[in-house]
């Protein structure tokens, strides 16, 4: 059957834009269809927004991390669509139901209207949570026999798609739970296809279940929790046990070759992503380390607002936080010709390039900084971050783990510390050639005294585990040899080593050195051979 | 703009009596209305010594109870394993995916399946990540290397000895059986079958216990093959804690 909404469908276009969001306000806003045709009417423009939606969505998520303006208004629009749609479906469902209207039409607009929420938070970047309790009512009026794990099919990004109303539910509340900051758009993609692809655990028990699971309180304005089955209320668990199993499996299926999903705008991402994706849901399933429960949340000391300036990046870390490579002028203030005493005249007005944000929480594993948009921008997720906590204390170092923006153009950035006490070291390389080659590079001390913890902060060029580099420390010279990643982000590495003495210059003797060495060859004496060819014939030959 | 089914007054009609028959708990706030409380009848109690009386007699009864069959936890109700298909001879465009995969999660180890075929660099990697508290990286690293060169006995045993340094008994049992199927007549099944008998006592794939050795205490740790290839001294250890002083102490 033909779709009543034959309009451009090229978001790219204001002008596409602007069609769409008209056909979707008058839907809204016009009385005057029956109730069944008006549903009819919402699932056609939600099929709309969907096909158009994918037309654009593989360029948006090919652009790298940091997006224009124009990608930022498109995806804002997308997020905006979405949940009027989904704001609509859930009414009209509300509105059919009173009617006594045809189940299965209802179900449909529940599908849609379910979906549309899950996108909606997926394209939402301000932070504002979605309205949770018309979420749980939606899967309140499909539970009644059973009518939740009913399989149907609905069409995503142009392929149908096995679901059930529950595991739409929970995919909207598993995409909430992810949709904090720390995962880009291209990773909330991924997830979302993987979601897709693992209906079957997506369900929810009434009894909470052995091992660690999720709970979602119908009772509250509020999505997915750790959860405590001693709180009270009307709740849902999601054990995690399957989906980690799930998990394991897109692992082994990447052994063997096959992505997943085979198909789609999630199957061109690049591995990398899926590889960022894998270890950031173990890390959301199991914890880090040994412990086999996930991480609690670290307790948080909230702050008035602290004015710290921040750099970005080893080399502005370095230059900036620890004055490496810098030169400073004082030996040579006599040479007035100096260009280091006009780069130290313009380094004093040079106060508008500083970055400072405000720190906002502290906690023992990370901090929260505030920021305006302009001082943000170029700071993205996986970046790794310096500050001082005090004027003239050591330089704490971080990456950012989680970065969101809200509707009042302020940007909070979280900081996953790596540590308060980094300090620059030069590794130089023992190839006589290369001597002159040392690299600063930022020691970042462990908690372990035994120094089986710590690590280099490098550039993600400079890892080269097959040669040795020396440090020169107070107490002498190491010999140092990287030889592994302990953690990555975007352009560093924190890179593991191994130490081993260095090993002990002999001088040489003077006399030794000054005693003129001898060039010439010993004279041989010319032995001819009466027959050349004598050793190279047999004695049967030679008779 | 959305509307909440939340009233006082439940506007759609049925909307109670669904949350009634699903037993959900009633809200705090008034989601649902909370139906009269039902207070359980209760038996009158019979006299004490009544009650006495019938207690000495249950406790006189023999009872008669099943023998519980205890099965692992890690064991139960698991799926069995589908056989893995040889990644030696996977078409091009997944042999090509595999090896993509392989570098991106495992850099500065490998670029490509092919690398994995150095066990020595592998063994040592799994271990700095066994040491790092990572010990699932340092498995999925040793089982591709075991897929790529099935030959090398060498990942199979660093395997086992992993799996026996974390306590982990059915890891260990299946390493250890998955080990005799790739390598029958290996010299080294003598040694696993002595951990073997030491992490899982009953298990019928090692056999029984056998007398000590003269020489048991050896390694790197006491009783350890070092299959893990573990340095032998302290030097580097030594070396960290002072170099650790140096610099984060100055």
């Amino acid at each position: 059957m033909p779709s009543r909404y034959a309009f451009n469908l090229g978001f790219d276009t204001d002008q596409g834009r602007a069609e769409f969001e008209r056909e979707r306000r008058r839907l809204e806003g016009d009385g005057t269809f029956a109730l069944d045709e008006a549903a009819e009417r919402l699932l056609e423009l939600a099929h709309a927004l969907d096909s158009g939606v994918s037309r654009c969505k593989g360029q948006l998520l090919s652009m790298p991390l940091a997006w224009d303006d124009d990608s930022d208004a498109l995806g804002s629009w997308i997020a905006r669509q979405h949940q009027a749609l989904a704001a609509l479906g859930a009414r009209r469902v509300e509105a059919m139901r009173r009617e006594n209207r045809a189940a299965d039409l209802i179900e449909r607009v529940a599908a849609a209207a379910l979906y549309h929420f899950g996108e909606a938070i997926k394209w939402n970047t301000t932070g504002t949570r979605p309205d949770y309790t018309a979420l749980h009512d939606l899967l309140l009026l499909s539970l009644p026999q059973d009518r939740h794990r009913v399989p149907r099919t609905c069409v995503v990004d142009g392929r149908r798609r096995e679901t059930t109303l529950e595991a739409l539910y929970f995919r909207a509340l598993l995409l909430d739970r992810f949709c904090a900051g720390s995962l880009p758009r291209s990773q909330l993609e991924l997830l979302d296809a993987w979601l897709g692809e693992w209906t079957a655990a997506l369900r929810g028990e009434r009894e909470a279940p052995q091992g660690a699971a999720l709970r979602v309180d119908l009772d509250r304005n509020a999505g997915l929790r750790e959860g405590r089955p001693e709180e009270p209320g009307a709740s849902l668990y999601l054990a995690v046990a399957p989906l980690e199993k799930l998990r394991r499996r897109v692992i082994d299926e990447l052994h063997a070759g096959r992505l997943t999903p085979a198909h789609g705008c999630a199957s061109e991402l690049r591995l990398e992503e899926h590889v960022a994706l894998l270890d950031h849901l173990e890390r959301a399933f199991h914890g880090e380390g040994e412990s086999a429960v996930p991480a609690a949340r670290a307790g948080r000391e909230a702050h008035a607002g602290l004015r710290v300036e921040v750099w970005v990046g080893i080399a502005e870390i370095l230059a900036n936080g620890m004055s490496v490579g810098i030169e400073t002028g004082r030996w040579r203030v006599v040479d007035l010709q100096d260009p280091a005493i006009e780069e130290q005249k313009r380094a004093r007005f040079g106060e508008s390039t500083k970055r400072y944000l405000w720190q906002v929480d502290t906690s023992a594993t990370g901090c929260g900084f505030q920021a305006l948009d302009t001082d943000a921008q170029g700071i993205s997720l996986g970046d790794v971050v310096g500050w001082r906590r005090l004027p003239g204390g050591p330089v704490s170092i971080g990456y950012v783990a989680r970065r969101q923006r809200d509707a009042a153009g302020q940007v909070f950035i979280g900081v996953r510390l790596l540590t308060h006490a980094a300090q620059p070291v030069t590794l130089t390389s023992e190839i006589a050639l290369d001597a002159g080659d040392g690299r600063a590079t930022l020691f970042v001390p462990g908690d372990d005294a035994s120094g089986r913890s710590d690590g280099f902060l490098i550039a993600e060029g400079d890892y080269e585990t097959r040669i040795a580099r020396a440090a020169h420390t107070s107490s002498g010279k190491f010999r140092v040899r990287l030889n592994r990643i302990r953690n990555r982000g975007r352009g560093w590495l924190l890179a593991g080593f191994e130490v081993t003495p260095a090993g002990v210059e002999r001088p040489v003797s003077p006399a030794l050195a000054m005693e003129p060495v001898e060039t010439s060859l010993p004279v041989l004496e010319d032995q001819v051979r009466a027959d050349a060819w004598d050793f190279e014939l047999s004695a049967r030959l030679r008779g | 703009m959305s509307t909440s089914l939340r009233s006082s007054t439940f506007a759609i009609p049925g909307l109670a009596a669904i949350a009634t028959f699903l037993g959900l708990k009633p809200a705090s706030r008034g989601r649902w209305s909370m139906p009269p409380r039902v207070e359980p009848t209760i038996a009158p109690a019979p006299p004490r010594s009544e009650r006495i009386e019938k207690l000495l007699a249950a406790a006189r009864t023999q009872p008669d109870l099943q023998m519980i069959e205890w099965q692992d936890e890690a064991t139960s109700g698991a799926e069995p394993a589908a056989p893995r298909e040889d990644v030696r001879a996977l078409e091009p465009r997944r042999r090509k995916l595999r090896d993509r995969y392989i570098a991106a999660r495992f850099p500065g180890v490998a670029h490509s399946g092919a690398d994995l075929a150095d066990s020595a660099t592998v063994i040592e990697s799994a271990r700095f990540w066994f040491e790092d508290a990572r010990p699932a990286l340092a498995f999925e690293l040793l089982q591709l290397a075991i897929e790529e060169a099935p030959q090398d006995p060498a990942p199979a045993l660093a395997r086992i000895e992993f799996r026996f340094l974390m306590r982990d008994t059915a890891g260990f049992v299946e390493a250890a059986r998955a080990f005799r199927a790739a390598h029958p007549k290996h010299e080294a099944w003598d040694e696993v079958c002595r951990l073997g008998r030491a992490i899982a006592p009953g298990e019928p794939l090692f056999g029984s216990p056998a007398a000590a050795r003269a020489h048991e205490h050896y390694g790197p740790w006491p009783h350890l093959p070092n299959w893990i290839q573990a340095p032998w001294d302290l030097t580097a250890e030594v070396c960290a804690a002072d170099f650790h002083r140096a610099l984060a102490n100055p």
